[in-house]
C-alpha cells in the first residue's frame, strides 16, 4: 500500500492487516493510479497504471487497494494490456526507459476482497474481543460492483460489507440509497446539485435512525464526511450529525485496539455520538 | 458554415476517436439500438436532462463536435451503471469518457474544478499535496504527530518523463 491523505484510514488497515498475518509493504514510489488522467488522456492514464503495476511486479508483490478508484483503474489497466499485446509491448517498451518491466501482471485486490474472501468472516469472528453494537447504514460505492467482470460481490444486491458488519455485532438493515453513487465527479461541475443528492441519503439515514454511515472508499467517505456541514446547511439542518467510519476503523475496534488506533479522532465527521455507544458496548 | 466543411471538421474529431479507442477496447456506440435501458439506469439522468443514449446515437451518426464543445459530456458521474445494463456492450461511460479526452484536446477543461484536479495529478503526481488535517474536534494533526512517515512524492524528472511516454504510446 501507500501512504494517503486518508490518515484515518492508513492507520487503521495498517493495524488491522497483520492481526490476520498479512504483511503490507509502503512503496514510496508509489504515485496516484492515474483515474483522474483518464478523462483526460487515456494514454496517460494507461501509463501512470501500468508504472504502478511494474513497480508491484518488479517487488514480486500484490496490490491491495484502499480506494475503490484506484481498484478499477489498476484493473482496468491490467485488462488492456492483458487483450492487447500491441499495447503491452509499446508500455513495455517506454517503461523500460525509466528502468522497470512489466515481465507478470500482480493482482490487484481491495479491502474488501482480503476481509472477506481471503481473511474470511468465521477468521474475524474468532478474532473479536468487543462486539459493536451499533446499527451501521452501509455504503459500497460504485467501482467495486460495476463493471461485472471486476465486481467484488452481486453488483445488485451485494452483502459482502454486511455479513463483515454482522460478523463484528454490528447491525444492518438495507435502505433504499443503499447503493447509490457518492456523486464525486459531479462535484467538479455543480456542487450544490452533488450535494444535494448525498442530502438524500443522509436524510435517509436520519429517519431510519442509524448510528453512523460506514464507507470501504477514501473518496465516497470524503463526499460524505468532509461535506457534512455544507450538506447541512443545504437540508437547513444545523444539527445534521452522522459520523461517517470506514468499516475497517470498526474492525479494529472489534480487534481490540483503541479508538485513537484505529484513527478514529481524524475523522472529520462528528463521530461524539458514535464513540460514546461503542465504549458503552 | 458549408455542409462540407462541417463534415471534414466532424470526420477530423471522429479520426481521433477511432485512435482513442485502440486503447479502450470492445466500446462500439454503431451497434447502439436506442432501448433506453443506459437512462433508465443513469444516475445523472435522474436530475439533469442528460441522456446517455441520446450521446451514443449522436457518435454513431458522427456528431461529435456539438458534443465535445459543450458541458453535457462532463455531468456523467461514472457510474458504470450503464455499462452494466447495455446488452449491446457499447459501455456508454467508456464512450464519455473518450469524447472527453477530445474536449479535453481540443476545447478547454469545463470547470476551474477540474482543472485544479488535472494540473495537480500532471504536477505532483498525486491528486493533493500533504497538507495538515483536521480532526471533527477541528484540532490540526500531521502524519508525524501520529506516528506515519510523510508523503512522498513522485521526483518530478520521473513524473515528466512517464507523461512524455503517455504522449508516445
Ligand atoms: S447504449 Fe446500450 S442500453 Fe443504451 S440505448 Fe444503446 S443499446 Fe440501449
Ligand atoms: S456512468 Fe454516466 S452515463 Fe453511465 S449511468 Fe452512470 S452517470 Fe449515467
Amino acid at each position: 500500500m501507500t501512504a494517503t491523505q486518508q490518515y484515518a484510514y492508513e492507520l487503521a488497515v495498517k493495524r488491522v492487516f497483520p492481526v490476520f498475518g498479512i504483511e503490507l509493504v509502503d512503496i514510496d514510489e508509489f504515485s496516484c493510479c492515474g483515474e483522474p488522467l483518464r478523462n483526460v488522456n487515456v494514454k496517460k492514464w494507461l501509463v501512470f497504471a501500468s508504472r504502478i503495476l511494474a513497480e508491484a511486479s518488479t517487488r514480486d508483490l500484490d496490490i491491495v487497494t484502499t480506494c475503490n478508484g484506484c481498484y478499477l483503474s489498476l484493473n482496468e489497466a491490467r485488462r488492456v494490456l492483458q487483450e492487447n499485446s500491441q499495447i503491452m509491448y509499446k508500455i513495455n517498451q517506454a517503461l523500460r526507459k525509466i528502468g522497470l518491466e512489466l515481465s507478470s501482471l500482480p493482482r490487484v485486490k481491495h479491502v474488501i476482497q482480503l476481509l472477506y474472501d481471503d481473511i474470511g468472516i468465521e477468521r474475524i469472528k474468532g478474532k473479536v474481543k468487543r462486539e459493536i453494537k451499533i446499527k451501521a447504514a452501509t455504503h459500497y460505492g460504485c467501482h467495486i460492483l460495476r463493471p461485472r467482470e471486476f465486481a467484488v460481490d452481486n453488483p445488485y444486491n451485494p452483502t459482502k460489507l454486511e455479513e463483515l458488519c454482522n460478523a463484528i455485532g454490528i447491525k444492518t438493515e438495507d435502505y433504499p440509497e443503499r447503493l447509490d453513487c457518492c456523486m464525486l465527479m459531479l462535484d467538479h461541475m455543480d456542487l450544490k446539485k452533488a450535494n444535494l443528492i448525498r442530502a438524500k441519503k443522509l436524510k435517509s439515514i436520519i429517519e431510519r435512525k442509524f448510528d453512523c454511515l460506514v464507507t470501504v472508499c477514501p473518496l465516497c467517505q470524503n463526499e460524505y464526511e468532509t461535506r457534512q456541514r455544507a450538506i447541512a446547511r443545504l437540508m437547513k439542518n444545523p444539527k445534521l450529525r452522522i459520523p461517517v467510519v470506514y468499516y475497517v476503523q470498526l474492525l479494529g475496534i472489534a480487534l481490540g485496539f483503541s479508538p485513537e488506533d484505529v484513527g478514529l479522532h481524524l475523522n472529520t465527521s462528528p463521530i461524539g455520538s458514535l464513540l460514546s455507544k461503542i465504549t458503552e458496548s | 458554415m458549408a455542409l462540407a466543411q462541417e463534415i471534414i471538421k466532424e470526420d477530423k474529431y471522429i479520426a481521433e476517436l477511432e485512435k482513442l479507442r485502440e486503447i479502450s477496447l470492445q466500446i462500439d456506440p454503431n451497434v447502439c439500438l436506442q432501448c433506453n435501458k443506459c437512462v433508465g439506469s443513469c444516475t445523472t439522468a435522474q436530475v439533469y436532462t442528460f441522456r446517455p443514449a441520446r450521446i451514443m446515437r449522436y457518435v454513431a451518426l458522427g456528431m461529435i463536435s456539438h458534443l465535445i464543445a459543450g458541458k453535457e459530456i462532463w455531468l456523467c458521474v461514472q457510474c458504470l451503471r450503464c455499462v452494466d445494463l447495455c446488452k449491446m456492450n457499447v459501455k456508454p461511460a467508456e464512450v464519455i469518457i473518450l469524447l472527453r479526452n477530445l474536449a479535453t484536446k481540443f476545447h478547454e477543461l469545463p470547470t476551474a474544478s477540474w482543472k485544479r484536479l488535472i494540473e495537480s495529478v500532471m504536477k505532483i503526481g498525486s491528486m493533493s499535496e500533504e497538507v495538515e488535517q483536521f480532526a471533527w474536534k477541528k484540532t490540526p494533526v500531521k502524519r508525524k504527530d501520529i506516528g506515519l512517515a510523510p508523503l512522498k512524492f513522485l521526483p518530478g524528472e520521473k513524473l515528466k518523463m512517464l507523461l512524455q511516454i503517455g504522449e508516445e504510446i
